[in-house]
């Protein structure tokens, strides 16, 4: 409060006028009363002057005697006044306080010079004499128009002086004291005036700081009073502003934040205003530090520093694929960039939202791959087949023996293509359904020994022994009956293609603690362990020369993993080349 | 006449022997080959006339046959087409940079691949017997090299330069595929501005002059250009 400069400025002029004033009314006063003191001692003089005036013609026309001289010395000391007589040439002659032989010449005293020419002389003056401020008074005295000498007489001023000074100290005192009050009072009026205003002062700064909680007190009806109030309702109007202002903002996050898409914003100098958490992982940086960071200094790709600055200068919504390459995974986004105006239609900036379409393309690839493996594994058999039949269609005179190769590998052919299809549509069934599988409480042993048992013939009919290992309860599990089958028979289809006559193959049940395991091993060729990561791909063969041979498609073991994982298990293998192999589907169990 | 050898790189045996058979009754000697190391081996031993290359081949790859053969000199003559499944397209075009002479797609008729043959053949001795084509007749068609002009059924026709070496270049070798890469390069000229889409508009131009005769430049989809072979 006390380092408010305005109450210091309202302070000072009041203590200014108020100084002003007493001085000059005290000085008016003072000089006043000492005016009039004077006057009154100058009269007062006149009067005794002229009373004394005959004592000093008689004094002067008459003998000098003593006596007279007596006289004047009482008179002078009854009348409290200095009585001198003083002849023509200035020699005093008498005088009632000093004895006139030590006396100076007094001709060219003021009051003497102005009675000689005037016929009255005053003067007041400072006596080293007597040590005090003197007043004199002269006349001349005359007999038939001849100047016999002059009558002078005096007082010291000491007394009015003294009051005077007396007087001032009073008033000085006086005005001290008025003074004192009066600036106690002025400093309490000019707080009162400055306290609601430097009151206001730390509110309003605050508001203009943008808080805007901190009210005014009320209850003035001044000017001051109806300020507060306006000021509190703007206060309130603002808050109210910055509240909507505020939720629409929120709003608006909430909606960025919440995108799959990225978004990034920027200004027209390319500064990020905005970035969203689907931008920031997108493009790999922590998406709030981003902020207020010119584009090109947040991301090196240069491909969204490029659209950007392209949508920029040419005002225009643009759109762009971004490859990006990072530990090893590629991240395909397709961004759309937009200029962003103002409602002036100004140019403000620009936008770009980031669609990160990588698992479209996945899928798109690994359909297309699909695609484009299937249709080979298609046209193989149907070249073939096309090539035959063209061929004697063409040669009427085919010799006999080559006509019934060429029929013999066309039905093989159509076989190998009838199976192919039949091994598409499967899966085709298994994908498009997405896992909804028929899941019914199936025994497990029951379904696994219906599916081996198909294969009991052509294992006899190859000299290979096919043994089954089951557990005496019976195993009961929700699964896919059609699906588990053709599990079984791919993979016994598989082991007892590979098992050279005099071999075995066993298909065992385990029922373990959270799973059970249909295990199909045989004592055949095996698989080299390089293959076996890539054995469960789709039209992946370990020897392509051998499966078309033995009418592989590429697709079994595909199909089994597929179902594996649709009933929430997995499907391994354990090989050797030359020592067999393990295939074991494990099932969790209920 | 010698006999030409042909050898037939497949790896589906019964495609090799179906091949094979509508071959040898056209009175080529025959070689089969399943794989790439084998067919490498049989092209350094017999040096065959002409290779039918699978280009999906299990090992070494179509494309590897057809870059080393024409890598070495004395086994840049052989002729090659390509056997391949459609959707391959990619493929094709790099094989015909690579060189080759011409691509079959699965599923082939023996009839269309055996004079696909013949074809490449003949056309690799006419180039043996160096034609080089001052002037070249091809139906109502006249391309005189010597006088810069072209003479559609005797009324001649104006050609920028780079039209008439497009046109002289596809008709020198009719019935083989050229890719857009091979008629800027090859025709046109690597110092010439031409890029390849560029040869879209070109070829465009050339048919508009050609008028009753633009049917002689064929487009193959995705691959290029091909004059016809009218089988002069």
């Amino acid at each position: 409060m006390f380092h408010s400069r305005f109450l210091w400025r309202l302070f000072a002029s009041y203590a200014a006028l108020i100084l002003i004033s007493i001085a000059v009314i005290g000085g008016m006063i003072l000089n006043r009363m000492e005016n009039d003191s004077l006057e009154e001692i100058k009269r007062s003089l006149k009067s005794q002057v002229i009373l004394f005036k005959d004592i000093a013609a008689g004094y002067l026309t008459g003998p000098a005697g003593d006596s007279i001289r007596e006289h004047i010395r009482s008179l002078g000391a009854e009348l409290g006044t200095r009585l001198t007589i003083i002849d023509a040439e200035g020699v005093v002659l008498a005088d009632s306080q000093k004895d006139p032989a030590i006396m100076d010449n007094y001709a060219t005293r003021p009051e003497i010079l102005a009675a000689r020419s005037h016929g009255y002389g005053i003067s007041t003056r400072y006596s080293s004499a007597l040590g005090s401020r003197m007043m004199y008074l002269a006349i001349p005295i005359k007999r038939y128009g001849a100047l016999l000498g002059y009558a002078r007489v005096s007082v010291s001023l000491i007394s009015i002086d003294d009051r005077i000074s007396r007087l001032r100290s009073i008033v000085a005192g006086g005005a001290g004291a008025a003074m004192v009050v009066a600036l106690l009072f002025g400093l309490l009026i000019a707080r009162r005036f400055s306290r609601p205003i430097t009151q206001m002062t730390p509110v309003a700064e605050s508001m203009a700081a943008g808080d805007y909680t901190k009210r005014l007190p009320n209850g003035r009806t001044d000017e001051i009073g109806k300020l507060s109030i306006t000021l509190n309702r703007l206060a309130e109007k603002l808050t109210e502003r910055v509240e909507t202002i505020s939720k629409d903002r929120n709003k608006l996050q909430a909606i960025l934040e919440s995108m799959v898409e990225g978004v990034i914003a920027v200004d027209d100098s390319e500064r990020i205003i905005h970035m969203n958490l689907a931008a920031g992982k997108i493009i790999g940086v922590l998406h709030d530090e981003c902020i207020g960071k010119p584009v090109w200094e947040v991301t090196r790709l240069r491909e969204i520093c490029e659209i950007l600055s392209a949508t920029i200068k040419n005002k225009r919504e643009i759109e762009s694929d971004l490859k990006i390459t990072s530990r090893g995974n590629e991240t395909v986004v397709e961004m759309y960039a937009s200029p962003v105006f103002d409602a002036g239609a100004e140019l403000v900036g620009a936008v770009v939202a980031l669609h990160d379409v990588s698992q479209i393309h996945n899928l798109e690839r690994i359909r297309r791959d699909f695609v484009a493996n299937a249709s080979h594994e298609l046209k193989t058999p149907i070249t073939a087949i096309r090539g035959m039949v063209e061929t004697m269609i063409d040669d009427e005179r085919m010799p006999k023996e080559n006509r019934t190769s060429f029929l013999a590998k066309m039905r093989d052919q159509s076989i190998r293509l009838s199976t192919i299809v039949t091994d598409i549509l499967t899966l085709a069934r298994l994908e498009s359904a997405g896992g909804l599988l028929e899941k019914t409480r199936t025994n497990l042993g029951d379904l696994v020994m219906a599916a081996a048992s198909p294969f009991r013939v052509s294992a006899q009919e190859k000299g290979v022994s096919l043994e089954t290992e089951f557990p005496g309860a019976p195993i009961y599990l929700p699964v896919d009956r059609e699906a588990i089958s053709l599990v079984v028979s791919n993979l016994l289809d598989n082991a007892l293609k590979h098992t050279p006559g005099g071999g075995l193959i066993w298909v065992r049940l385990n029922a373990g603690e959270s799973a059970v395991t249909i295990e199909i091993a045989d004592t055949g060729i095996g698989i080299d362990p390089i293959h076996h990561p890539r054995i469960f791909e789709r039209f992946y063969r370990v020897d392509k020369a051998r499966s078309r041979e033995l009418g592989g498609t590429g697709l079994g073991l595909y199909i089994v993993k597929h179902i594996a994982l649709s009933h929430g298990g997995v499907v391994t293998v354990q090989s050797e080349p030359g020592e067999g192999s393990v295939f074991r589907v494990v099932l969790p169990s209920e | 006449m010698k006999r030409r050898k042909i050898l037939v790189i497949e790896d589906e045996a019964d495609i090799r022997e179906v091949i094979i058979y509508n071959l040898i009754r056209e009175n080529y000697d025959t070689l089969g080959a399943s794989d790439g190391e084998e067919g490498m081996r049989l092209i350094q031993a017999e040096s065959p006339d002409l290779v039918l290359l699978d280009l999906m081949l299990p090992g070494v790859n179509g494309l590897d046959i057809c870059k080393r053969l024409k890598m070495e000199p004395s086994l840049g003559s052989i002729a090659i087409i390509m056997v391949t499944a459609k959707g391959e397209e990619a493929d094709i075009v790099l094989g015909l940079e690579l060189g080759a002479d011409d691509y079959v797609t699965k599923p082939f008729s023996p009839k269309e691949l055996v004079s696909r043959v013949k074809a490449v053949l003949r056309r690799s001795r006419a180039e043996r017997q160096d034609e080089t084509g001052d002037r070249i007749v091809r139906e109502g068609l006249v391309i005189d090299s010597s006088k810069h002009s072209v003479l559609v059924d005797g009324r001649p026709v104006e050609l920028t330069a780079t039209q008439f070496r497009i046109l002289r270049f596809l008709a020198l070798h009719p019935g083989r595929v050229y890719t857009r890469d091979q008629l800027v390069n090859q025709a046109i000229g690597q110092d010439s501005y031409v890029i390849d889409r560029n040869i879209d508009v070109h070829i465009r131009a050339v048919r508009k002059k050609l008028s009753k005769y633009m049917y002689l430049i064929e487009t193959v989809r995705s691959v290029g250009y091909r004059f016809k072979d009218t089988g002069e």
